[in-house]
């Protein structure tokens, strides 16, 4: 089999593709398979798709640090000095009537200190109500303070999604919203 | 398996799944698994970042499925949300580019032989994964979902890549014609007589 540099020789007739694409195809299956535990993740999510047909409100996502800061670096050459640091990242996100202010702190290696401040818009008083941070292995809550002040330690690194339940004085929640999966 | 195939097949699957049938969704995973994983890899610096991303990936899936209204969008979703949450978590994470090869030979380098890396440092091997590392990104990445996800159409490579689906073929001959040309420059017998790796 002789595959020239520009001709198309070399290619597998019963499959049409060329020798070098089934080589590498080869070579990345051996050396860089999809692990078994991503594909038992994937199968995982399954859990979610039954339990989450419920309605559930949107956060929708306004702002994240991290993708204002790159945009800044690239544009000022800067990304180099600071590639790689461990920083605190900061996202907003919008829910009729709330908004959600979320600090990602990192901690203890591998996990992360959530916390922020729900805020009511239109002069409301702040809800009541709990934060959870929903992740791969579970989830973590945080109740809101008066102020709608929040803490969520223990956030494992890795997929996760924001809820937002808030609940009337006599403990019944009213409105439940999320955000979409996002990795932190 | 043509367009038709594939997106009868997912209708189908999509239909077991709205009854409650969970083996949909572990096939729908197999179906889709290979274009994925390579998205997420061609645009993650390092094995970690492209397990979240891919996590992340199915995550969404399960909990958006219901809003996608036809079985043919559900694999151009996958490898669009694949790369967007891998871009994204290179941002925050602050990685600088996605690794080849040799990006995999280093972070195999670290004193543990595995089989896979005894497999990497064999000669041919090694070989072509150094011609590979030479490429521009664009080439690695291109040559990568194409390389693990054979079955995966022009138009899922499009979308996971953000080309246009008429400029994957071209694009594909040049990269593989800068390939060839790195492995002849290595001397690579393999270059003319077949890759055994």
């Amino acid at each position: 089999m002789s595959a020239g540099v520009g001709g198309s020789a070399g290619i597998d007739e019963s499959t049409g593709i060329p020798e070098e694409l089934r080589s590498l195809g080869r070579l990345f299956r051996r050396t860089d398979p999809t692990p078994d535990r991503a594909i038992s993740a994937a199968y995982g999510a399954a859990r979610r798709l039954v339990r989450e047909r419920d309605s559930v409100g949107v956060l929708e996502p306004l702002g994240d640090s991290a993708l204002r800061c790159r945009a800044v670096e690239e544009s000022s050459d800067v990304a180099e000095e600071s590639s790689g640091a461990a920083e605190v990242r900061t996202l907003s996100f919008a829910a009729p009537g709330r908004l959600v202010e979320l600090e990602l702190r990192p901690a203890r290696q591998g996990m992360f200190l959530a916390r922020g401040i729900v805020l009511s818009r239109a002069g409301q008083p702040s809800p009541a109500g709990a934060v959870i941070v929903r992740h791969g292995q579970g989830e973590c809550r945080g109740e809101l303070d008066d102020c709608g002040g929040f803490a969520v330690p223990g956030v494992p690194a890795g997929p996760i999604c924001l809820r937002l339940h808030t609940r009337r004085a006599d403990g019944l929640v009213t409105h439940r919203t999320g955000s979409d999966w996002f990795v932190c | 398996m043509t367009e038709r195939e594939r997106s009868c097949g997912t209708a189908v699957l999509l239909s077991r799944l709205a009854v409650g049938d969970e083996r949909a969704w572990r096939e729908l995973v197999d179906r889709n698994s290979g274009v994925v994983w390579g998205a997420v890899r061609a645009y993650s610096a390092n094995r970690a970042d492209a397990e979240d991303a891919w996590q992340a990936t199915w995550l969404l899936l399960a909990e958006n499925l219901h809003r996608l209204r036809d079985s043919e969008g559900v694999s151009a979703w996958l490898v669009t949300t694949a790369r967007r949450e891998s871009m994204r978590l290179a941002r925050a994470r602050r990685r600088e580019s996605p690794s080849g090869l040799a990006g995999l030979l280093a972070e195999t380098a670290d004193g543990t032989e595995t089989p896979e890396s005894s497999a990497v440092r064999s000669l041919s091997a090694a070989r072509m994964a150094q011609a590979f590392a030479q490429l521009s990104h664009r080439c690695q990445q291109l040559l990568r979902i194409m390389a693990v996800a054979p079955d995966a159409s022009y138009e899922q490579i499009g979308t996971a890549l953000g080309m246009a689906r008429g400029s994957i073929g071209p694009k594909k001959q040049r990269c593989l014609r800068a390939l060839r040309l790195r492995m002849l420059a290595s001397g690579s017998p393999e270059a003319v007589e077949g890759v055994a790796v």
